[in-house]
């Protein structure tokens, strides 16, 4: 497994480690009710799990798994897969931190901005990877 | 494909089935059921989704030991039976906490969520080391030889 996939897959265990760790408290607080304002961090559970997990997951075991250029281009231009994974858990961060009120609201458009421009350096590093050999 | 990955997949498209189920009762005002929408949303993304990921990450990510003894897969045992078991109690659990609010209910309802916590915890113990290169994966293979 190359490197960018194995910090994608390592960082989306590490997502699905905080984001179920969030979850068993809410649940825990639904069953007793000890401390109501833990409902705040709901939005950054249903964050963490949907894009820190699934789709950095999703995209990391894309990157390893998809058919390869032929010759010395390998998985295309290393510098934007390691850029993908920066800008998409920069945004990921971005937009916690703002469902958290630590940031201010705004900072969860430009955080939603962040992650889809992970997403479009993932899709321009991976369109000409669809490919089938077999002609 | 290993037994664990093959039960992993079919119990996740049974709870795929049960969530697009409740998807439709949702719809209908006669058939409304207390907590529909987070055990909606819970079947689909614990009980399908996250379920097959780990499925197929258990049989295609490096480092699989292909001999299937309970022993070289305990952590996956374990983490189907956990996750499983803690879903299923949670999908019974949580409707009947809104209903009843009793105490039984409520400790049913957080022991669901340690289990499930538990199974995730059990998949990272198992996945984490197979996280590796190439490289890594014929050292570690060298190194068992040796041993």
């Amino acid at each position: 497994m190359t490197l960018p996939s194995r910090i994608m897959v390592k960082l989306s265990l590490a997502y699905l480690l905080m984001g179920a760790s969030m979850g068993v408290m809410l649940l825990l607080n639904k069953a007793f009710n000890f401390y109501a304002p833990l409902w705040a961090v709901l939005p950054v559970h249903i964050e963490f799990m949907l894009i820190g997990w699934v789709v950095q997951l999703t995209l990391g075991v894309a990157y390893w798994i998809l058919p390869r250029y032929f010759g010395k281009q390998g998985r295309g231009n290393p510098i934007l897969a390691y850029a993908m994974i920066g800008v998409l858990n920069t945004g990921i961060i971005v937009v916690s931190l703002s469902q958290l009120d630590v940031l201010p609201s705004a900072g969860s458009w430009m955080g939603r901005c962040l992650e889809m421009g992970g997403v479009i350096l993932f899709v321009f590093l991976h369109w000409k990877r669809i490919v089938t050999y077999n002609k | 494909m290993p037994l664990i990955t093959r039960l992993f997949l079919k119990t996740g498209l049974i709870f795929f089935v049960v969530s697009l189920l409740l998807g439709i009762i949702q719809q209908i005002d006669a058939l409304t059921v207390a907590a529909l929408v987070p055990l909606f949303w819970h079947m689909l993304m614990v009980g399908w989704i996250t379920q097959v990921i780990i499925g197929v990450s258990l049989w295609m990510f490096p480092g699989r030991i292909k001999d299937e003894k309970f022993h070289n897969q305990r952590w996956a045992w374990i983490t189907y039976f956990l996750l499983n078991i803690g879903l299923i109690l949670r999908v019974v659990s949580e409707p009947m906490l809104e209903v009843s609010g009793a105490w039984g209910w409520k400790i049913t309802l957080a022991i669901s969520a340690v289990l499930q916590f538990m199974a995730l915890l059990s998949y990272i113990r198992e996945i984490w080391p197979r996280i590796m290169s190439k490289k890594q994966r014929i050292k570690k293979k060298r190194a068992k030889r040796k041993s």
